[in-house]
């Protein structure tokens, strides 16, 4: 089974630094795929990198088993990929129902002519379009809100619009940029709970986060970046009790008592 | 003939490089295209022509002109910016308002001066010129030339070898984290104006001295030059605005003693546009072409 | 036509050419800025309408059928060659590229004989007329406005909110931006070649900086929000100059204080409407 995502040797390097160093990974179809790592590890210049928003300095992307690496972020997202991002970057004038007409935008077979013509054919289109988006909506649970500027959005409501404008478009892969940070438990239990909905739906997910216990319950595999390294992929548990993650994030000393002791879990960190 | 177009050729670029240095200054660090920039060259111009007709000499003119453009540099960029960067409006907002901001003033300026072209009282620079070989330069070109090493070896020592540059510096290249390390956004801001500002006036006085025609509209003229020497430069780079200028002015000179001086005017122009196909991170490749 | 019109309409003649022409000027500012870029090359392209239209005219002596629609071929050309290396990058870059492009092509016209130097070029036969003028407005108008409804429209002004967002939902930013551009010069280009042939001369210095920045204050006085706005914000800054006799001296400080203003406390302009669109209506 060739895999949805595949990633080998990526590399990004800022002036003075390597933020990705020779990543190589797989997503495969299905199912949720968490990348961790602290701070500065690397995780959001990945996914600017597969999205098409930063060149790789070295390395190849292949989505959908088509070599993407040097195609537009606009090309990549009429693929199929959608992603939201680790800070809020909603339309903030526009409602949230344009929000995600917007995420439409490549479905939409919208020729000059016939938007300046008004010919049927783009009416029917521009008509289904709404229907996706308020079906986007439900999944997220904002159909009520539909009419409201994105910016009169609480914090919460304009993640889960990033959400809605991502899945849209009904894409194979979306990608999750920290899309719990900021929240409380119980949205991020309602998060939770709608990310294991979007694979119901056919979406792999792909995401970053920093609550271990949100990436432990919902992910299926998860991988670890430290300085722009993979160091480790494995299974929710695997990585629990594997020494060099919690390495990572403890640090040596703790690493070591930890290892002595009982097996303890790294719940919690980050 | 060659040896005498080089020299003229550096003399000029000399001088584009020191409008540039202060315009490549304030993008680097306060990240605006501040197109006021201009019109301190204009004020510094004129600040020095009225000191002169009052009949101050050169040596007092050129910098108290250079100290009043600083200064209308620190009010401009108060009155235009400010509330722009506290929002933290995009970049073009802050080009927009410096555009509309620019344009008022030069016209202001017309309207008052009137738009004749200008020039200096006899004498305020000796009339000398020293022959060294077959190339013959002015006592003019002389002060011009010591005046920009002086200033921009004063701006490198500053930037390099105080607390201040490094502060700048900081803020260039880092703002939040400037921030965070206690560094005042607002006073910093101020500086920078007033350094840019001073470098600009200065040059301003010294094109005025090159050619002897001061007019208000004399900064806009400079500015496409600006332009090019701080793209092909490197947006932010002092090093590489040093050298472009410096390219700039021998390329223009040569361009006009041996293809045509319809040319020279042009030819700032097809650099730019060729370095934006080619190198648009310019020549040292520093500049920060887009942010994600 | 009424004799009181027929009056009206010979002595305000050029105001009235003026206002047609100035608004188009204003739909050329406007679909750049409605994609959340900043040219500064309108007046540049006007300025290339006119001069290669009067050049057509005057030295190939071709029909004006001909020449008003071939009048957007070298406005077009000098956006493909400005644009393509600098709408992949930053916004600033466009800004000044275009501005650099307004300040060559003054030089140029002063320097080269066929251009005519400062004298510009005169004798140009009047063949442009208001009906043409106002409706090629009007056209333009509705155009922009069946544009703007559309999911083309919506992706623009996504574009103008965040580019980057935008271009991650599948808007082909960079398509836009030439598209914009392009429809930019063509404006421009027309509104030169209208304006060459009903005022019999042109010269270098109708197209510079100054122009340049007074296209500019037109759009932000309007507004974005919709194609009339600009036009609306053109009309008011054309107008106001013939009203009161004090502005037409400071026309210039005004119109640049009014960007300062607009930009800083206005920033939607005095028409601050948003176009109606599917999905656009907003309900509390
Ligand atoms: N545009 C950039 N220019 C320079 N350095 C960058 C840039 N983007 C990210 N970095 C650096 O790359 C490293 C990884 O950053 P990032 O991917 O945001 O980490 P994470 O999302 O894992 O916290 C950091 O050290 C960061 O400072
Ligand atoms: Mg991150």
């Amino acid at each position: 089974m060739i895999p949805l995502l595949d990633l080998s040797g990526l590399t990004r390097r800022y002036a003075g630094l390597v933020a990705v160093d020779g990543v190589d990974m797989q997503v495969m179809a299905g199912g949720v795929h968490a990348v961790i790592g602290p701070n500065g590890a690397g995780k959001t210049t990945l996914f600017n990198l597969v999205s098409g928003l930063v060149p790789p300095s070295a390395g190849r992307i292949r989505f959908v088993g088509q070599d993407v690496t040097g195609l537009a972020a606009d090309r990549r997202a009429a693929l199929g990929l959608a992603r939201t991002f680790q800070n809020i970057r909603v339309f903030a004038a526009m409602t949230v129902l344009e929000n995600v007409l917007t995420g439409l935008h490549a479905r939409l077979a919208v020729g000059l002519p016939g938007v300046v013509l008004r010919l049927p054919r783009f009416r029917a289109e521009e008509r289904r379009a709404v229907a996706r988006a308020r079906a986007a909506l439900d999944l997220v649970g904002l159909a009520d809100k539909a009419g409201q500027r994105a910016q009169a959005l609480s914090y919460g409501d304009q993640r889960r619009l990033e959400i809605a404008r991502a899945m849209a478009p009904e894409p194979p892969l979306v990608l999750l940029d920290e899309p719990a940070a900021g929240m409380n438990p119980a949205e991020t239990e309602a998060l939770a709970t709608l990310v294991r909905r979007l694979s119901e739906f056919g979406a792999t997910v792909l995401l970053v986060e920093h609550d271990m216990g949100f990436v432990m319950d919902i992910s299926d595999t998860v991988t670890v970046l430290n300085f722009g390294k993979r160091i480790y992929e494995g299974t929710p548990q695997a990585v629990r009790q594997e020494p060099a993650v919690i390495e990572a994030y403890l640090g040596h000393k703790v690493a070591a008592r930890l290892a002595a002791g009982a097996k303890a879990g790294v719940r919690g960190a980050g | 003939m060659l040896a005498q177009q080089l020299v003229n050729g550096v003399l000029l670029g000399a001088t584009y490089a020191l409008f540039a240095l202060g315009f490549t200054l304030m993008f680097g660090v306060l990240r605006v295209i501040n197109l006021t920039y201009g019109f301190y060259f204009s004020a510094g111009a004129l600040l020095a022509l009225w000191m002169a007709r009052q009949g101050a000499s050169i040596w007092l003119a050129l910098p108290l002109a250079s100290l009043g453009a600083g200064c209308i540099a620190v009010v401009l960029d108060w009155m235009l910016l400010t509330r722009l960067r506290r929002v933290q409006a995009p970049e073009l907002s802050s080009l927009m308002v410096t555009l509309g901001g620019v344009l008022a003033l030069y016209s202001a300026l017309t309207s008052w001066l009137g738009p004749d072209i200008r020039r200096l009282p006899p004498g305020i620079v000796s009339a000398d010129a020293f022959l060294v070989g077959d190339v013959r330069v002015t006592a003019a070109q002389i002060l011009i030339l010591g005046a920009t090493a002086l200033l921009v070896g004063a701006l490198l020592l500053l930037m390099r070898g105080t607390r201040l540059g490094l502060a700048i510096r900081a803020m260039a290249e880092k703002p939040d984290a400037a921030q965070l390390m206690g560094i005042d956004t607002g006073q910093a801001a101020a500086l920078v104006s007033f350094i840019s500002g001073c470098l600009a006036g200065a040059g301003g006085v010294l094109i005025g001295l090159n050619f002897n025609a001061i007019h208000p509209y004399m900064g806009e003229a400079m500015m496409l030059r600006g332009f090019v020497v701080i793209i092909v430069g490197g947006l932010g780079d002092i090093r590489g605005a040093l050298l472009a200028g410096l390219a700039l002015g021998v390329i223009e000179v040569m361009t006009a003693g041996y293809v045509s001086s319809g040319l020279k005017e042009a030819v700032a122009f097809l650099i730019l546009v060729a370095v934006l196909w080619t190198r648009p991170s310019g020549l040292f490749g520093r500049a920060v072409l887009r942010r994600a | 036509m009424p004799a009181w019109l027929d009056d009206f309409l010979w002595t305000y003649q050029n105001l009235v050419y003026a206002l047609g022409i100035n608004g188009l000027l204003a739909l050329s500012m406007y679909v750049v800025l409605a994609v959340g870029q900043l040219s500064l090359g309108q007046a540049a392209f006007m300025g290339l309408g006119a001069y290669s239209s009067a050049l057509m005219t005057l030295k190939l002596g071709l029909p004006f059928a001909a020449v008003l629609p071939l009048s957007v071929v070298v406005p077009m050309v000098f956006a493909l060659a400005v644009g393509g290396p600098t709408l992949r990058l930053a916004g600033v870059y466009l800004a000044i590229a275009t501005i650099g492009m307004g300040e060559v092509l003054r030089a140029v016209y002063l320097n080269v004989d066929l251009f005519g130097g400062a004298l510009g070029l005169s004798g140009i036969p009047e063949r442009a007329t208001a009906p043409l003028i106002y409706g090629l407005l009007g056209l333009a108008v509705l155009a922009l406005w069946l544009i703007g409804r559309s999911g083309i429209g919506r992706a623009m002004e996504a574009m103008r909110e965040d580019e980057t967002a935008a271009e991650v939902m599948g808007v082909p930013v960079r398509r836009y931006k030439m598209g914009a551009l392009l429809a930019s010069a063509t404006l421009a280009g027309l509104a030169g070649c209208l304006s060459a042939h009903v005022s019999s001369f042109i010269g270098p210095n109708e197209y510079g900086f100054e122009p340049a920045v007074t296209i500019l204050s037109y759009a932000l006085l309007g507004g974005i929000g919709t194609p009339l706005a600009p036009v609306v914000g053109a009309w008011v800054l054309t107008l106001l100059p013939e009203l009161l006799r004090g502005v037409s001296d400071i026309r210039l400080v005004l119109n640049g204080v009014i960007i300062v203003l607009a930009v800083l406390f206005l920033p939607n302009g005095l028409l601050a409407v948003r176009m109606k669109r599917i999905g656009a209506r907003t309900a509390a």
